[in-house]
């Protein structure tokens, strides 16, 4: 087990940032914590690296008691890049390294794979956003940790960056390393994670695998309450599917739709009719049904949910 | 130990700042200490007459350079959210707060040592011949200004880790000092010639005045700097207990 967090609470006044935050990360995971501003992650982060004192609950790397040496081992950006601004790229990683116990001889390495070697002797304070960015990714990188913690590692970056952020992050997890990512954007999460948890108001509201996530439709994948189970609660009142639909004669489509028992809705598109079905029919048999009807589709297709409308819907 | 000094010299070495205020410090030391000198000498006394006792009186007034030296590197750490990265990148709480110690105990350091060679220099180039005699009297004085310069600096360095900012850390610092000493000043108390400020003023009582007045309703001397040490240590719990126990937020 690379992370174990057991009901961390932070309190700020009467303001609740984290309720009881309880997850586990497990070792190869791209664990995704996604959440709108002001949720909680930076919060939670910021618990399991020891800048935020917690009010109660604990948390262990490595199964063993958190200490600053264990850091040592996670690569880690918190928030924005936070650097000393009078000192070239250079300097700062080698502030880094020697916290880290990492030989300077790495610090080039590291500014290369972020492309930032020609700028090592530069000022901190001459970059640009996206570089002082790249440069935290630097540092997380140093002495090449087995778990990254990013924090929106993609804010403030131009389009161009994010991509190359984010193909970092992918072959950074594709070499086998366990990450954790706070994002508020569902499409990074989505492209980027194996699990994902999902947090509002200093809650957790939803956490499992993506996929999980995806397909549990209106569903939550896991009440995230301390339990290990990663099974798929489905509200069956709320249940529905998706399905694009198009053929010659629309009008007389939408018609003969309506008259079956399981269609809940049709939306009229440009071309196509959107229906919501509220049993799960099979493209070959609705298609079949209309061709016994005399209608040939043009066009049958399901609709897979996208973890952003199920964000929205989770945190309604 | 080594590490942490080396971590601190990676930051402090290319901090221009930092270094050119430490210089101004020396200069400044020098001026005073030459017009002194000077004006013993000019006034028909013997320089021999500027003592360790006047000296450390003098390099009291420029303790400010040093107090201010230490808000703007520790506000610095907190501008730069770098006390956040020092212990994410696998800093301990403990280490951050020792790393600081030994910086303000080196800056206290510069200071002594400044006026111990400076006092030998002026000796040495005062028109009296040099005398060894310089070191077997009144030499704790010198240790006198260690722990009120130590002191003040752990004060700064507190109030700066609890208000963060720059200006605010030095404006609530000159209030500090500001109430310490008229409430010495207007009451007759003599515990309240114990608050910080004024300990560490009565640690080195102005010596124009010291002789010929005398301060005969002042706590012994004895008790004024054990009082000091006292607020060091008392200073520097504070400071590891902030440090240790609270978010590190800027």
């Amino acid at each position: 087990m690379i992370l174990k967090v057991n009901s961390l609470t932070k309190k700020y006044g009467s303001l609740i940032a984290a309720n009881n935050i309880s997850f586990e990360v497990e070792e190869g995971q791209v664990f995704g914590i996604l959440g709108p501003n002001g949720s909680g992650k930076t919060t939670t982060l910021g618990m399991i690296l020891d800048v935020t004192a917690q009010d109660s609950g604990t948390y262990s790397w490595f199964d063993s008691e958190a200490g600053s040496n264990q850091r040592k081992h996670i690569g880690s950006i918190l928030e924005t890049p936070n650097f000393y601004q009078h000192l070239s790229a250079e300097s700062n990683l080698k502030i880094a390294a020697l916290i880290k116990d990492v030989p300077f001889s790495h610090i080039d390495e590291v500014l290369l794979r972020v492309n930032l070697l020609e700028r090592k002797k530069h000022a901190f304070r001459t970059f640009s956003l996206g570089m002082k960015q790249r440069l935290s990714m630097a540092a997380a990188l140093l002495g090449n940790p087995k778990v990254l913690v990013l924090d929106e590692p993609t804010n403030g970056l131009d389009p161009q960056g994010i991509i190359e952020v984010r193909e970092l992050i992918q072959s950074l997890a594709n070499e086998g390393k366990t990450i954790i990512i706070a994002s508020h954007l569902l499409d990074e999460i989505e492209k980027i994670c194996t699990n994902v948890m999902v947090m509002k108001q200093g809650n957790v509201l939803a956490a499992g695998r993506v996929d999980e996530i995806l397909a549990s439709q209106f569903g939550i994948a896991t009440p995230a309450k301390g339990t290990k189970s990663t099974q798929q609660q489905t509200n069956n009142n709320q249940e529905e599917w998706r399905i694009e639909i198009a053929a010659d004669d629309l009008s007389l489509l939408e018609k003969e739709l309506e008259l079956l028992p399981f269609v809940v809705k049709i939306e009229k598109r440009k071309d196509t009719l959107l229906v919501i079905l509220n049993e799960n029919i099979g493209n070959s048999i609705l298609n079949k049904v209309m061709f016994e009807k005399g209608i040939v589709l043009s066009h049958l297709s399901r609709i897979k949910k996208t973890l952003e409308q199920q964000f929205l819907e989770i945190t309604k | 130990m080594t590490k942490l000094l080396k971590i601190e010299w990676e930051k402090i070495k290319p901090y221009t700042f930092f270094w050119i205020f430490s210089a101004l410090y020396f200069f400044i030391l020098c001026g005073a200490f030459y017009i002194a000198f000077h004006l013993m000498e000019f006034n028909g006394i013997k320089a021999t007459n500027v003592s360790w006792h006047t000296i450390t009186y003098l390099a009291g007034y420029f303790n400010f350079f040093l107090v201010l030296l230490v808000i703007l590197y520790s506000t610095n750490e907190y501008q730069f959210n770098t006390y956040r990265q020092n212990v994410i990148d696998g800093l301990s709480r403990k280490q951050l707060y020792v790393s600081k110690l030994l910086i303000h105990l080196i800056i206290t350091l510069y200071s002594t040592l400044s006026i111990l060679i400076l006092f030998v220099l002026m000796n040495l180039l005062s028109s009296q011949p040099f005398s060894m005699d310089i070191f077997n009297t009144e030499l704790y004085y010198l240790f006198y200004h260690f722990i009120k310069c130590f002191c003040l600096l752990s004060l700064a360095y507190f109030i700066t880790l609890v208000f963060k900012k720059g200006i605010i850390s030095m404006l609530l610092f000159v209030v500090v000092w500001m109430i310490d000493v008229v409430l010495s000043m207007a009451t007759n108390f003599s515990t309240l010639e114990l608050l910080p400020f004024s300990g560490c003023g009565n640690l080195i009582l102005n010596p124009m005045l010291a002789i010929p007045l005398g301060y005969s309703d002042l706590p012994a001397e004895s008790i004024v700097m054990y009082s000091v040490i006292a607020y060091c240590v008392i200073f520097n719990l504070l400071s590891y207990w902030w440090l240790t126990k609270k978010d590190l937020k800027a």
